[in-house]
């Protein structure tokens, strides 16, 4: 990082001097002299020589301008235009330059610290740039952690894939904690407790615990996109249920630590902790409900009156009640707001759950119970608009400040008393032992007796301590010295080293890591966290080897910003589906078979060390060390300048020095390089190509959700997930697919009994499967369901007026149906599918690419949908075409045939309509230059062409054109905002002799002659 | 510069006129007998004419489209943009390259002529002329030396609104 600044420095400067020689000489230089052109020359090289050096895009464009001038100024003769020249190059070296200023105070800030404000503009942009390094990160994370819960999910047996999601999660809590997300890493921290009891076999490994796993997943997805969107990791509605859940998994279920519970089931406490566990389970379903569905509503009352008979806290009851009440609200249909209702009942639960969680405890929250009376009668009035959860959860606030006695320690610092560098060195030496005790802490819950890794955690705090105690930074040193007087017995094993050691050396790092953190940005103050820590540190049971509850502390977080979680994120909540949009990181590979390295090493590796005992988990992160991580915008570019350079190299070799063949060396050479060119081509191609991976993953993930919804059992079968596919095209295959997978598991398969009757095997099978064809790529949806309806889509058709039979359509016509906007032949719409939105969507969408979509279908056997889309939108083969003096481009994909008619075969209707004849069918032709209006092309169709194009809805059409010039590649490009759009034109291409080609847009230049058709019939009546 | 960021936000020709418009240096060039100037900052570059690509379906002063180092630029043909005839290209015609906020593109002139610094106070308001005579883009009159000099505002030479109105009525009349 630091070095990489410096280099930047050099570099600009460099540039800068450069640059600054270039505008004096010019500014000397005297037009009429003799020497003119050679100061100009000299200034052109300067440029030049500042244009390698520069390195973004806009340096370069600004360094070109002024190039470009500097060389028309030596070709140009009239001394006039000279002069303007001249100064045009002057101003735009003076642009050139203040670029380079502005370059400069941007990067001062690191290397040296003083300026305050340099400082702070470094900062933030540093701390933007690290912010989206995280958000890639944790993107990765959660898709890794997300494939290995499903592969946990298929066998349960390999616990190997827990071990992966529990790596995620706690490299994603690292970061976060780094990066001062406290929602994020306490989230992760709890994921993570979580998980790691289940693997301990502490909590049981069933299919609740599965799903709430998944759920931790979509919600640190949730956290991770607020992050994205403003900076902030703001919790949602299910943040807290969630954290309660991943506590509730250990302390129910861990036998070590609460044993009273499991013997004494019907104490107040046992009871209270039911009737909290039974709250949450309305609460969560409460936020499923869809507004409209009444009958979730009255079971949820039913079991809120259930839950208020048991319990026997009377604030409770009463707060339970009004919930009862506010549902009883919808229910009777008086309430114009079921959403905000919804809301505030569920904030009152919420708020019941927080008041007997503190009861439970063991806290007498006397404060707390006016507090929850007040919210409860506020969130009674049916004008309340603000979720109550801001009035309830700083009396929360208030239970634990009572609770808890306060802990002197020291927090005042300043930073001006000692040395600077030794202060900045202590940092980094922290971090670095921070980092290894963190490490080593993770190794020791693997292996329980590793002393070493323990020695290292000892070592580490130990010098923390002698080195803040030396700076005078209490709060450290006092935090480090208990951690370190704990590790010592852990190290002479008076007490046995245990998860929940575990759990709190972990958590002693991570304060500690907020500690100096803090240090770092100047900002030290006392963690949230620091008082329970100590104070559990330092606690007598924890001498004798006791683990002492530590969930009060972290259980009941005082955070408002759970307040300010809007009802939007509580809509999103309700489609997790939705919340996948963590765009997926291009990497780039340096080899390109290593992206199916990891999976198969892992294999190996595991079958190696089989036999052996399994000491050690099998690391495949090792490997991910040899990627590199490039900004998109940078591999565009490259990818443009390589296209300019095919094109220019293109234009050379049609030079007519080379095709006259008059000079073979140069031939040679030509061709020599024009070796090298392609291949890079197809290697900066390769560059954006990302594999099929991820998107099959979600597939999984939206199968696994909608089968169990329904109640299907489903088996999802992918292949070809390491097809690669350019990443600008995966967005918009991901959402076309989706649809499609939802309509196979909807739709597709029929219900286990209906299965069973027609004698198929009760668990419905999709496949879904990615392959290269040709210069495509094809993605194939099989389902092995009922098919596609004929009888029923023709139907509908028939009844919403689409057709008026449909005895002369094909079966493939007839299914093509489906994809009309407004088509659906669902009876009842469900919340997954039905409203005939989604097979339109999905055409057009695959249409926007280029690409097709087929259908075949089996009644009774399932049906088969098939994308076909380009490798990449990049180069697209194209069409050269000639009408009049003009060349046009048509797409090769939307191009059906070409062919001449013979005379004969061309029919005019009633004197205006061309139509002619093919293959026996009838198909209306429209003439290019007609509609663009171009002069002196051939009229006569028998002596031109007819390309047949496809009219946008699966009809053909033939459009005359004068001749083909041949097939070609081509790189599609925007003609300018200045030009809006064109109707007719998609956009240009550069030709192979540096002209402008304009793509034509089949499906427009249809309408645009329909249009002009009907405007001549209107005037002629 | 900050005053040239207030001016690229674009106000109303009203708001331009009445506010008093900051001098600077302009490029000028000749449109027949007429001189005009645009803002200095605003010129990318000046290149000699070459092959246009007709594009289809657009208004007559749209010429074209032309290859600039590998991006597509549209041409503007400021004399039919005027109302002025159309006449043959000369030795001397050039298209001067403009750059505004997120536009990019050529007009094409008669002849560049100089790059003279007018200062705030010779520049006048565009007088009105009625309906007749579209004073829109004209951001304001320079006298220098004796001359006038009609500068204009090349972020209303050509909008996207204004644009696609022309579009809507040259699609309506096809």
């Amino acid at each position: 990082m630091e070095n990489n600044q410096i280099n930047l420095d050099g570099r600009t400067d460099t540039a800068k001097k450069f640059l600054n020689d270039s505008l004096s000489l010019l500014i000397q230089a005297d037009i009429s002299s003799a020497d003119f052109s050679t100061i100009i020359t000299r200034i052109k090289l300067n440029i030049d020589d500042a244009l390698k050096l520069s390195s973004s895009s806009s340096e370069t464009d600004l360094l070109s301008v002024s190039l470009n001038s500097a060389s028309s100024i030596l070709f140009e003769t009239d001394p006039e235009i000279i002069k303007v020249l001249v100064e045009l190059l002057e101003s735009s070296l003076a642009k050139a330059i203040e670029h380079f200023d502005a370059l400069e105070i941007a990067a001062d800030g690191p290397s040296q610290a003083e300026p305050a404000k340099t400082e702070t503009v470094r900062d933030k942009s540093a701390e933007r740039e690290i912010l989206l390094t995280f958000i890639d990160e944790c993107g990765e994370h959660i898709q890794a952690a997300e494939e290995s819960l499903l592969k946990l999910e298929e066998d349960p047996s390999r616990l190997d894939s827990l071990n992966d999601v529990f790596r995620s999660f706690h490299t994603i809590k690292g970061s976060a904690h780094f990066l001062n997300l406290k929602n994020i890493s306490e989230f992760a921290h709890e994921a993570e407790n979580f998980l790691s009891e289940i693997r301990e076999g502490k909590v049981k490994f069933s299919k609740s615990n599965l799903e709430l796993a998944f759920r931790a997943i979509d919600e640190l997805k949730m956290l991770v996109a607020g992050v994205k969107a403003d900076g902030s990791d703001s919790k949602s509605p299910d943040y807290r249920r969630l954290m309660t859940a991943f506590k509730k998994g250990g302390a129910h279920e861990a036998p070590a630590s609460v044993e009273e519970v499991a013997a004494v089931p019907l104490t107040a406490e046992g009871l209270a902790k039911k009737v909290i566990s039974d709250l949450e389970h309305i609460s969560n379903a409460l936020m499923q409900a869809e507004t409209d569905d009444l009958k979730t509503f009255i079971n949820l009352k039913n079991s809120l009156n259930s839950v208020a008979k048991v319990c026997t806290d009377e604030v409770a009851v009463s707060v339970i009640e009004a919930a009862g009440f506010q549902l009883d609200e919808i229910i009777t249909s008086t309430a114009d707001d079921c959403f905000q209702i919804v809301s505030v009942a569920s904030a009152m639960i919420e708020s019941c759950i927080t008041h007997l969680e503190s009861r439970i405890s063991g806290q007498k929250s006397k404060a707390a119970a006016p507090a929850v009376r007040t919210a409860v009668s506020r969130a009674v009035k049916p004008a309340a608009e603000k979720i109550e959860k801001t009035v309830i959860e700083p009396a929360a606030e208030v239970v634990i400040a009572e609770s808890l006695p306060a802990i002197e320690v020291s927090f005042e610092f300043e930073p001006d008393s000692i040395d600077r560098e030794m202060f900045l060195t202590f940092i980094d030496e922290c971090l670095e032992h921070i980092q290894a005790s963190e490490e080593a802490l993770l190794n020791l819950e693997n292996n329980l007796e590793d002393i070493t890794s323990i020695n290292t955690v000892f070592r580490a705090f130990h010098t923390v301590k002698g080195s803040s105690s030396f700076l005078g930074l209490a709060g450290v040193t006092e935090l480090a010295h208990h951690a370190e007087s704990l590790l010592v017995k852990i190290r002479d094993k008076e007490i046995p080293y245990n998860k929940s050691f575990a759990d709190i050396c972990l958590r002693s790092v991570d304060i500690l890591k907020t500690l100096i953190v803090s240090l770092k940005i100047g900002d030290y103050k006392k963690p949230d966290n620091y008082d329970d820590l100590l104070r559990l540190l330092m606690s007598p049971e924890l001498k004798k080897g006791i683990v002492p509850q530590f969930a009060a502390a972290s259980k009941v977080k005082p955070g408002s910003s759970a307040a300010t979680a809007s009802p939007a994120a509580v809509v999103s909540l309700k489609s997790p589906v939705e919340s996948f949009a963590v765009a997926p990181a291009v990497k780039i590979t340096e080899t390109a078979p290593r992206l199916n390295v990891p999976a198969a090493a892992a294999q190996v590796k595991s079958a190696v060390e089989a036999p052996e005992a399994k000491k050690t988990p099998v690391s495949t992160n090792d490997e991910e060390e040899s990627t590199v991580r490039v900004k998109i915008a940078r591999i565009d570019k490259l990818i443009d300048m390589v296209g300019e350079l095919v094109i220019s190299h293109s234009m050379v070799a049609q030079d007519e020095a080379m095709v006259n063949g008059a000079n073979h060396i140069l031939a040679k050479k030509v061709m020599q390089s024009g070796k090298i060119i392609r291949e890079l081509q197809d290697l900066s191609m390769t560059m954006r190509m990302i594999p099929f991976r991820a998107t099959f993953q979600k597939m999984a993930r939206v199968v696994r959700d909608i089968s169990g919804k329904n109640g299907k059992e489903i088996d999802f079968i992918t292949s070809g997930k390491e097809t690669e596919v350019d990443r600008n095209l995966v967005d918009i295959i991901n959402d076309a697919l989706m649809h499609m997978v939802r309509n196979s598991v909807d739709h597709g398969i029929e219900p286990p009994e209906v299965r069973k009757q027609a004698g198929k095997p009760e668990k419905g099978r999709v496949v879904l499967s990615a392959f290269h064809s040709g210069g495509n790529v094809v993605i194939e949806i099989k389902d092995d369901g009922k098919g596609l309806d004929r009888p029923k889509i023709v139907k509908k058709a028939i009844e919403k007026g689409l057709i008026k039979s449909d005895e002369t359509m094909s079966d493939s016509e007839v299914f093509n149906l489906v994809f009309l906007p407004g088509f659906s032949t669902a009876d009842q719409i469900t919340d997954i599918s039905g409203r005939g939105v989604g097979m339109d969507v999905v055409k057009t969408s695959i249409e926007s690419l280029r690409g097709r979509i087929d259908i075949t279908s089996m009644p009774g056997n399932g049906c088969c949908f098939s994308i076909k889309v380009p490798l990449t939108l990049a180069v697209t083969d194209g069409m050269l075409i000639k009408v009049g003096s003009q060349r046009y481009i048509i797409p090769t994909a939307n191009i059906y045939l070409t062919f001449r008619p013979k005379i004969e075969d061309i029919f005019t209707m009633a004197g205006r309509g061309e139509m002619v004849m093919l293959h026996q069918k009838m198909i209306p032709v429209f003439r290019l230059h007609k509609i663009f209006n171009i002069s002196n092309a051939i009229e006569n169709p028998w002596d031109s062409l007819f390309v047949v194009i496809d009219d946008g809805d699966n009809k053909h059409c033939a459009v005359l054109v004068d001749e083909l010039l041949g097939q070609q590649q081509i790189v599609a490009k925007p003609l300018g905002n200045a030009l809006g759009k064109i109707e007719g034109i998609s956009g240009g291409a550069i030709l192979g002799d540096g002209k402008v080609g304009l793509i034509i847009d089949t499906k427009e230049i249809v309408s645009i002659a329909r249009q002009m058709a009907n405007v001549q019939i209107k005037q002629i009546a | 510069m900050s005053e040239e960021v207030n001016r690229n936000s674009g106000f109303g020709s009203i708001a331009a006129a009445v506010k008093k418009i900051e001098g600077g240096k302009f490029l000028t060039f000749y449109l027949g007998s007429e001189e005009y100037g645009i803002q200095i900052l605003k010129v990318q570059e000046i290149i000699g004419i070459m092959e246009i690509t007709p594009v289809p379906r657009t208004p007559d002063f749209i010429k074209g489209v032309i290859n600039l180092r590998g991006h597509i630029i549209p041409i503007i043909y400021l004399r039919s943009k005027f109302g002025m005839p159309q006449i043959e290209n000369t030795e001397q015609t050039c298209i001067v390259v403009v750059k505004t906020r997120n536009l990019i593109m050529g007009l094409i002139v008669d002849r560049v002529c100089e790059v003279s610094d007018i200062p705030t106070n010779d520049i006048d308001e565009a007088p009105s002329f009625g309906t007749f005579v579209n004073t829109e883009y004209i951001l304001g009159i320079g006298k220098f030396a004796s001359k006038v000099k009609l500068l204009l505002d090349i972020d209303k030479v050509i909008t996207a609104q204004e644009y696609d109105g022309i579009a809507k009525i040259v699609q309506s009349a096809a």
